[in-house]
C-alpha cells in the first residue's frame, strides 16, 4: 500500500504511525524539534504548515510523487494542514471547511446560531459585534473568554464584567461566551460515512480558576442513562450540522437545564490520556483508528480491561524544578496503569495556565469511576515535583 | 538569500563547534538530506528549520523538493558537495536558471571519460590510456596491449566501482559484475605508482589555494581490516609539479569557482599520469589535515563558493604549519571495529580521533567508510609516515 502522511505527529503518534504496515511520511511544522523521527530514519518533511499556500503547493509538487494512500493529523495544530493536503491530492479526509469550522471556536458559535442554536450557548466576538459582546453581561451570569484557536485551555479566563475585560480578549483572536456551570463530557465518537458511534464518554475535571483540566474519568461518576442518551444525541446532532462524516472527534459538552450543549469540537481523538482510558474501558484503540481510517481501514472493538479508569495531573509551584519525588502508591481497589513526571530537574514550570504547565501524570484503572477518580485526585495531592524560584 | 542545501553525507561535516559552514540566516536554509544511518542526527531544529528528510538516491524526489524550495521558497542558490549530489544539483541549476557549475561544467568533473576525453582535446597528454565501454560492448581483443587493467563506472564515487584485474577476460567479468550497479564504464591501463592527491580552491578561475598529499595506501587498496589516508606533501619539486598540472588541469577544464580534489599518479620512472578529479573537497578527513596545516577549510570553502560567498581563505597561499596526515581504518569483514584506546594513540602525535559505527554490512563499499580516522602530526613528513604506521600496525596487528 502507498505512504501515509501524518503531520505534526507527537512521539506517541509516531511511535504508533512507525508500526503501521504502510511506509509514513512525517509532516511538521518548521523549526519545531524533529530529531525523534530523524533519529529513526524516518522520512520527514517541515515547513509551515499553517500556510495553506505552502501546504498545498507541497502537497502538489512533492508529495504527489509519493502516490499517498491518506493524510491523517492527530494533533489540533496539524489538522488543517492535514485537510488541505487531503484535498490537494484528492484524498480522503475532513473537508477543510469542517475542520476549520471545529477550529476556529467563533466559527462554531456562529455556525451553530444558524444551524443548531439548541446546541448552541450566548457569545459574542468583541471585534465582530460590540452590542453581542454588551448584551452577553448579565447580573448572575458568568463569562468566559476563550482564544479563538487556542488549545490546552491556555488563555481561558472568567471575565467579571463587560468594563474589565482585558484589552487583547476585546481583539478578534477571543471568543467571549455565557459560562455554562456543572460538570463537563468529553465524547469521543469515530465517523463512518456520516454514522457516528459513540465510543466512550468521559467526564473531565478543571481548576476552577484557570480551566486547567486536572483529571479525566471514564464512564462518568454520575451520569443517568436518560442523560447518556441526550448527550449522545446532541453529539451526532452537532457532527452532522457541522459536516463531519467520517473519522474521529472529540466533543465537549454540558448538561444544562435546556439540554446538552456544546462546549467545543475537534475531529481528533481527544488528548490527555483520554484515549488511553477509553482504551482501558472499551477495548477501542482511538489513536490507531484514526492514524488507519484515512486508508480505508476499519478497526474494531478490542477487549476492554477494565470497567473505569481516570487519570489526574499533577501541578507544582512555578520554578525551576528541584526534586521529583516517587510517585505516590495506588490506593487498594484500583490498578497503576501509568505514571510519569513530564519534566526533568532543572526545567523551569510556569505557573498553571495551560495543560503544558502540569509536570506529571498518574492514570488508573478499576471496577467504578468513582473509586478510580478518588484514587488519581488523593494521589495527586501529594506533590511529585519540587520546585525553586527560577534563577 | 535562501539556498538549498542537497547533503548526502552525515550533516555534522557542516557544524563546526557551535556553528554551521552555511553562510545564511537559518530561516533561509532548506536542507534535503536522508536520515539514514543517523545523518541528520545533529541536526538543531533553530539552526535548520526546513528539513526534507528522504531518500536521497531518488534523483527525482530530491529534484521536486529542490523546485518547491526554489519555486515557493526563493531558493536561489543549491549546495551540493557529496559527488553523487553534484550532477543532479547542476540539472536544477540549468532548469531553473540558478547560478552556479552547470550541467556541461560538472560532468567534465563528474564522468571520468568526459573529463580525459576534455584533456586530450586540448593537448593534454600526461592521460593513461582509456575507452568507454558497456557490458556486451567488450572487445574480444585488447584495444592496447597490457596485462592489468582497470575498470571503473564513468560516474564512480569513492573507488566504490572499481576493479583491477589481471588479464583481457577478466575484464570482461568484472564489466559483467559493474554493469550491474552502473551502466557506464571505461576501461583504463592499469598504471604503477604512488597516488597523489591536490585539493584546491578556485575562484574566479584562479586557483587562490592548493595543497597535495600522498595517500598511505596504493589505488584500490581498500578492503576489511585494511588502512587508508593521506600525508601532506611539503614543499618539494613533485609537490610543484603537481601543483602545476593540477593548474592545466582545471584550466583546461574550465573550473571557475569551487573546491577541487584531483589525484594523479607519480610513476617508478618519474612521471606525473592524471588519474581523476572531482568538483568537491576531498573525503576522508583530507579537509581536516588541510585546515590543521593551512587553517584553509575546504568543506567551508565550497559551501561558501556555491552559496555565491567569497571562501576565507589566507592572503597568500601559507606555508604548512606542520606536518600532518590522516589514517583510516576499516571495519573488518565481520563485525564492528571498537574504539580504540589511549594506549594505541598516545604518543604518536593524534590530534583526533574518530571512530564511526558501521553503516552498511560486509565489505567496504565507500574508500572513506573508516572505522577509525585518526588525524596525526609528525616532527618532519618521514617521522609523521612512521607514526601512521605504528599506529596502524597496532590497530591492525601488523608490524609497523
Amino acid at each position: 500500500m502507498n505512504a501515509l502522511v501524518v503531520i505534526q505527529a507527537s512521539r506517541n503518534i509516531a511511535r504508533i504511525a512507525a508500526g503501521l504496515e504502510v511506509s509514513v511520511i512525517f509532516v511538521q511544522r518548521a523549526g519545531t524539534d524533529t530529531r525523534f523521527l530523524l533519529e529513526s530514519g524516518h522520512e520527514v518533511y517541515t515547513f509551515d504548515t499553517s500556510d495553506e499556500r505552502e501546504v498545498r503547493g507541497f502537497s502538489s509538487s512533492v508529495l504527489s510523487r509519493r502516490q499517498p494512500a491518506g493524510v491523517v493529523s492527530l494533533s489540533e495544530d496539524g489538522l488543517l494542514a492535514a485537510a488541505w493536503a487531503s484535498h490537494a491530492l484528492m484524498l480522503a479526509g475532513t473537508p477543510p471547511a469542517v475542520v476549520a469550522r471545529l477550529r476556529d471556536k467563533a466559527a462554531m458559535r456562529f455556525w451553530l446560531e444558524d444551524h443548531a442554536p439548541r446546541l448552541n450557548v450566548r457569545f459574542a466576538v468583541p471585534e465582530v459585534s460590540r452590542s453581542d459582546y454588551v448584551r452577553l453581561f448579565k447580573p448572575g451570569r458568568a463569562v468566559v473568554a476563550k482564544p479563538r484557536f487556542g488549545t490546552g485551555s491556555k488563555g481561558v479566563r472568567l471575565v467579571e464584567d463587560k468594563f474589565g475585560a482585558p484589552a487583547e480578549v476585546l481583539s478578534d483572536a477571543y471568543l467571549l461566551e455565557e459560562f455554562i456551570p456543572g460538570a463537563e463530557f468529553s465524547v469521543e465518537t469515530f465517523s463512518w460515512s456520516g454514522q457516528h458511534e459513540i465510543i466512550a464518554i468521559t467526564e473531565k475535571v478543571v481548576d476552577p480558576a484557570t480551566f486547567v483540566e486536572i483529571a479525566h474519568v471514564t464512564p462518568p461518576t454520575n451520569l443517568s442513562a436518560g442523560d447518556i442518551a441526550m448527550v449522545a444525541a446532541a453529539t451526532r446532532d452537532l457532527l452532522d450540522v457541522v459536516g463531519l462524516e467520517s473519522g474521529p472527534a472529540h466533543t465537549e459538552v454540558k448538561i444544562t437545564d435546556r439540554g446538552v450543549v456544546v462546549i467545543e469540537s475537534h475531529n481528533r481523538p481527544g488528548g490527555d490520556g483520554i484515549a488511553d482510558l477509553v482504551e482501558i474501558t472499551t477495548g477501542f484503540d482511538l489513536r490507531s483508528a484514526s492514524l488507519r481510517w484515512p486508508l480505508g481501514e476499519h478497526i474494531g472493538w478490542g477487549n476492554a480491561r477494565a470497567s473505569a479508569a481516570a487519570t489526574a495531573f499533577f501541578t507544582a509551584a512555578p520554578g525551576r524544578v528541584a526534586s521529583i519525588m516517587k510517585l505516590p502508591p495506588p490506593p487498594s481497589g484500583v490498578r497503576m496503569e501509568s505514571g510519569v513526571p513530564h519534566v526533568r530537574v532543572g526545567d523551569v514550570v510556569s505557573s498553571l495556565t495551560s495543560s503544558a504547565d502540569r509536570v506529571g501524570h498518574v492514570m488508573v484503572s478499576g471496577r467504578d469511576p468513582v473509586t478510580c477518580l478518588s484514587a488519581v485526585l488523593h494521589m495527586t495531592e501529594s506533590p511529585l515535583v519540587m520546585t525553586e524560584e527560577p534563577v | 538569500m535562501a539556498v538549498a542545501i542537497i547533503c548526502r553525507d552525515n550533516v555534522a561535516r557542516f557544524r563546526r563547534g557551535r556553528g554551521w559552514v552555511v553562510p545564511v540566516a537559518p530561516t533561509e536554509r532548506y536542507l534535503i538530506g536522508t536520515s539514514f544511518g543517523g545523518r541528520l542526527s545533529a541536526l538543531e531544529p533553530d539552526q535548520f528549520p526546513y528539513v526534507m528528510a528522504l531518500d536521497i538516491r531518488d534523483d527525482d524526489l530530491v529534484k521536486d523538493v529542490v523546485r518547491w524550495c526554489v519555486v515557493s521558497k526563493g531558493v536561489q542558490r543549491i549546495v551540493a558537495l557529496h559527488e553523487k549530489c553534484l550532477m543532479v544539483a547542476a540539472e536544477l541549476r540549468d532548469e531553473l536558471h540558478l547560478a552556479g557549475d552547470d550541467v556541461a561544467t560538472t560532468l567534465r568533473f563528474r564522468d571520468k571519460v568526459v573529463m580525459k576525453d576534455a584533456l586530450r582535446v586540448a593537448g593534454f597528454d600526461a592521460v593513461p590510456r582509456y575507452r568507454a565501454i558497456a557490458a556486451g560492448d567488450v572487445p574480444a581483443e585488447p584495444p592496447w596491449p597490457g596485462g592489468r587493467w582497470v575498470v571503473k563506472g564513468r560516474l564512480g564515487v569513492g573507488s566504490t566501482e572499481v576493479r583491477i584485474v589481471d588479464g583481457w577476460l577478466a575484464v570482461n567479468d568484472a564489466v559483467a559484475e559493474l554493469a550491474r550497479i552502473m551502466p557506464e564504464l571505461e576501461v583504463e591501463e592499469f598504471v604503477c605508482g604512488h597516488m597523489y592527491h591536490c585539493d584546491s580552491v578556485v575562484v574566479e578561475g584562479q586557483i587562490e589555494f592548493a595543497a597535495v598529499a600522498r595517500y598511505f595506501a596504493q589505488p584500490g587498496e581498500y578492503a576489511p581490516g585494511g588502512v587508508a589516508g593521506s600525508l601532506l606533501l611539503p614543499d618539494c619539486a613533485l609537490r610543484a609539479r603537481i601543483l602545476r598540472l593540477n593548474h592545466d588541469v582545471l584550466d583546461i577544464l574550465e573550473m571557475r569557482s569551487g573546491v577541487t580534489h584531483l589525484e594523479v599518479f607519480h610513476t617508478p620512472d618519474d612521471l606525473l599520469v592524471f588519474c581523476e578529479v572531482a568538483a568537491r573537497p576531498g573525503g576522508g578527513g583530507i579537509d581536516r589535515i588541510v585546515e590543521r596545516a593551512y587553517a584553509v577549510d575546504l568543506v567551508e570553502c565550497a559551501v561558501r563558493i556555491q552559496c555565491g560567498v567569497a571562501p576565507l581563505l589566507p592572503n597568500s597561499n601559507p606555508r604548512p604549519a606542520g606536518h600532518f596526515g590522516v589514517l583510516g581504518v576499516y571495519h573488518p569483514l565481520v563485525g564492528d571495529a571498537r574504539p580504540l584506546d589511549d594506549a594505541t594513540l598516545r604518543g604518536r602525535g593524534v590530534l583526533e580521533y574518530v571512530h564511526s559505527r558501521r553503516v552498511v554490512p560486509g565489505a567496504v563499499v565507500h574508500c572513506t567508510d573508516y572505522a577509525h580516522r585518526v588525524i596525526v602530526e609528525g616532527e618532519s613528513y618521514s617521522d609523521l609516515e612512521r607514526r601512521m604506521r605504528k599506529i596502524a600496525a597496532a590497530v591492525t596487528g601488523g608490524t609497523g
